[in-house]
């Protein structure tokens, strides 16, 4: 006979000892679960509810139906920004997330003064944002700039970093890589750590060379954190704002080249008092996030190992 | 025993306005101009003297994020006691049911309205009722560096120069090799062709109909002279602009005349090598320069309603003007204080931006939100001062796109 599997997990039953428990896990994550609610989840509904008004100025919400859709879809502004954030991710994406790993295993080894490297490649972390951006508008400026100086010294005439649309992508991109690596650095070596040292001794004694290690070893031990960083990094890219916003006004010659899908929000949300149109815009940019996401979690099986 | 004080006193406050037991009301204000945080707090401090009751606490943010916080902030019912608000803005906010009718307080006899130029008054009267009471004039003029006219060898400005000195004098003051411009032709409106389409008998918006008239004949060729600075290589590039803004050039020395507000002064002044004057803008058919009032205005849903129109009833007198005027930092509105602010500055002569009153015109509203004319300008402006669209093709797309909102 077999017997039934109802045998409940003792954690679940009602007891007066697991209610009690339970008071308190909820009481802990109340504090963020209650941020989510109001700080994102009400947002997310409103924006939802916005996006199906016309929402001018200070009047209030009259109800349009699918009108800021229709015309969010013939919109080349719209277009633009969104291939403006895509030509930004695949840029800044592989390339952070690579020099993030080459990092973080570089730092993993015991080398002497390994934690000041740890502090400095995470500097740009805690830096605020808008200074980041003045800092590097700087750096970029095309006559006295850091970094046409060391061309002009080499003999090459730099380019016109924040001036030249062509240009100016690959500038914002810089940035963008340069403060990305260190928290995804910081995030993998966490993952590093776990990785027990007999596998690495094993290979070693079976003769693999370093290379084969990490591609090995390495990389399948870290694929969850990797999978995580390579989400994230996905979604921040999509989201890009305040370097272009610090960096680029709307009229500068370059600015429909770097102009992003957020930038587009906040100039229709706030400059243009029209929250509307802005909802929809950042409603449409919901969805493409999570269609991705959608995606990344399923292709996840085919290479994120996991240790269970 | 206090906490049931505490309550009924938060009862009746609402209804008396007074403070009780000595308690003191808090007010807020806010503004986007740190160069003028000083004189604001000194405007305070003089209410206070008289008021001991009241505390008031100036809160600047910068321009940039002044708009985005203050309509975030009317929306969470939140907006600080006393705004100050542009001409611009004002609409939206008064229809908004944001902001408090002022009309009696410039119907009484410390800040009747009588002693402020009539413009600045209208600026801020949506259907009749009055939103704020004036706070400063913000006027243009052409600011030149000294020791680069002198270099080059130059005349220094003068009141009666016309479009072609201005010409003259930036082709002379160029120099390509020292990377030295005569002029800033900047894509801005206020700080520059607005004053040149005005001069040129022109105007943006038709004043009947309220269509926009960028593509008139007189506008286009005002945009013409405007870009030909551009051209000629008397100025930065767009793309110049976006590597050191205007004011940058201006104060590191590296352009040697810009239009620019009274309002720059102090941070001009605050640039130790930078040697400057300041003239009348040069006049084209006829003189014109922007001339535009910013002004304190009152949130609607101030706990304190009583104090907060007796704090602008202050800030609008003669008395708290005068101490505006000689903290330097802007033109006050309120007629017979501008002296001492002229007298303030030894260095130089302000006294062209006091004369812009007789010429100026108001902001014409541009960036009013009700329209898109914003977003359209930001699209077809940059391709004309780059020289990729010709001036009379972008204006009369621009016109046509921007009407095309207003229908």
């Amino acid at each position: 006979m077999k017997k039934k599997a109802k045998n409940k997990n003792p954690r679940l039953t009602l007891t007066k000892r697991n209610v009690k428990t339970w008071g308190y896990a909820y009481l802990f994550i109340a504090p963020t679960v209650l941020g989510v609610l109001i700080l994102n989840l009400w947002g997310v509904i409103q924006s939802f509810y916005y996006s199906f008004h016309e929402v001018k100025g200070f009047a209030a919400p009259i109800f349009i139906g699918l009108d800021n859709y229709i015309r969010l879809f013939a919109d080349k502004e719209v277009w633009i920004s969104l291939k403006n954030v895509f030509v930004y991710a695949i840029i800044t994406v592989p390339i952070g997330v690579a020099l993030s790993l080459l990092l973080a295993v570089l730092l993993n080894v015991k080398i002497k003064g390994k934690s000041f490297f740890r502090c400095i490649y995470f500097l740009p972390v805690v830096s605020a944002p808008a200074a980041v951006a003045l800092v590097w508008k700087w750096l970029y400026n095309k006559d006295f700039g850091l970094f046409n100086q060391i061309l002009g010294g080499m003999g090459i005439s730099g380019p016109d970093w924040l001036g030249d649309p062509n240009m100016a992508m690959i500038s914002v991109a810089i940035v963008g890589i340069w403060s990305m690596v260190g928290y995804n650095m910081i995030l993998l070596l966490a993952g590093l750590q776990d990785v027990p040292a007999e596998l690495y001794e094993a290979a070693e004694i079976d003769g693999a060379a370093p290379f084969q290690k990490f591609l090995k070893i390495t990389v399948p031990m870290v694929s969850p954190t990797l999978f995580f960083v390579v989400v994230t990094s996905i979604i921040s890219a999509l989201q890009v704002f305040d370097v272009i916003f610090m960096m680029f006004k709307p009229s500068a010659p370059a600015f429909r080249s770097v102009e992003s899908i957020v930038y587009l929000f906040y100039r229709y949300t706030f400059t243009n008092y029209n929250k509307g149109y802005g909802s929809t815009i950042v409603v449409v940019l919901f969805a493409i996030i999570m269609l991705l996401t959608v995606i990344q979690l399923k292709l996840q099986k085919k290479w994120v190992h996991y240790n269970d | 025993m206090t906490l049931g004080a505490c309550g009924s006193s938060g009862g009746d406050s609402a209804s008396s306005g007074g403070s009780k037991d000595g308690k003191k009301t808090d007010l807020k204000m806010i503004f986007w101009d740190s160069n003028q945080e000083p004189g604001l707090k000194d405007m305070a401090d003089g209410f206070m003297k008289k008021n001991p009751d009241i505390n008031v606490t100036v809160e600047i943010v910068p321009w940039d994020e002044y708009w985005t916080k203050l309509q975030a902030a009317a929306q969470g019912g939140d907006l600080p006691d006393i705004v100050v608000m542009h001409p611009d803005e004002v609409e939206n906010y008064a229809n908004g049911g944001i902001l408090m009718d002022l009309t009696d307080v410039l119907e009484g006899d410390v800040a009747n309205k009588s002693n402020f130029p009539e413009y600045v008054v209208e600026d801020f009267s949506v259907d009749g009722k009055f939103y704020g009471i004036p706070k400063d004039i913000g006027t243009l003029a052409l600011y030149y560096n000294k020791d680069l006219f002198d270099a080059a060898g130059v005349a220094y400005p003068t009141s009666d120069w016309t479009w072609d000195d201005l010409t003259a004098a930036a082709e002379q003051l160029t120099d390509k090799e020292a990377g030295i411009y005569g002029l800033n032709a900047d894509n801005n409106g206020q700080n520059f062709y607005w004053n040149l389409i005005w001069q040129n008998g022109g105007d943006i918006w038709e004043e009947e109909t309220g269509a926009c008239t960028f593509d008139s004949p007189e506008t286009v060729e005002a945009m013409e002279y405007a870009v030909s600075f551009v051209e000629k290589g008397y100025s930065p590039t767009p793309a110049d602009f976006a590597n050191l803004t205007a004011d940058e050039y201006f104060e590191s020395g590296k352009s040697a005349m810009t239009f620019a507000g009274s309002w720059m002064l102090t941070e001009y002044q605050n640039v130790e090598e930078l040697n400057f004057d300041v003239a009348e803008l040069p006049a084209g058919k006829e003189k014109a320069a922007i001339c535009s009032g910013m002004a304190f205005s009152v949130s609607a849903n101030t706990k304190h309603p009583e104090e907060a129109k007796k704090l602008v009833e202050y800030l609008g007198s003669e008395e708290a003007q005068t101490i505006q005027a000689e903290s330097g930092v802007a033109i006050p509105a309120y007629s017979g204080t501008q002296q001492p602010w002229v007298d303030k500055f030894t260095e130089f002569d302000a006294s062209p931006f006091v004369k812009v009153e007789e010429y100026g015109h108001t902001s014409p509203g541009l960036t009013a939100s009700t329209t898109e004319a914003g977003a359209i300008l930001d699209e077809y402006m940059p391709q004309i001062f780059s020289l990729e669209l010709p001036v009379e093709e972008g204006l009369k797309t621009i016109t046509e796109k921007i009407n095309e909102t207003l229908q």
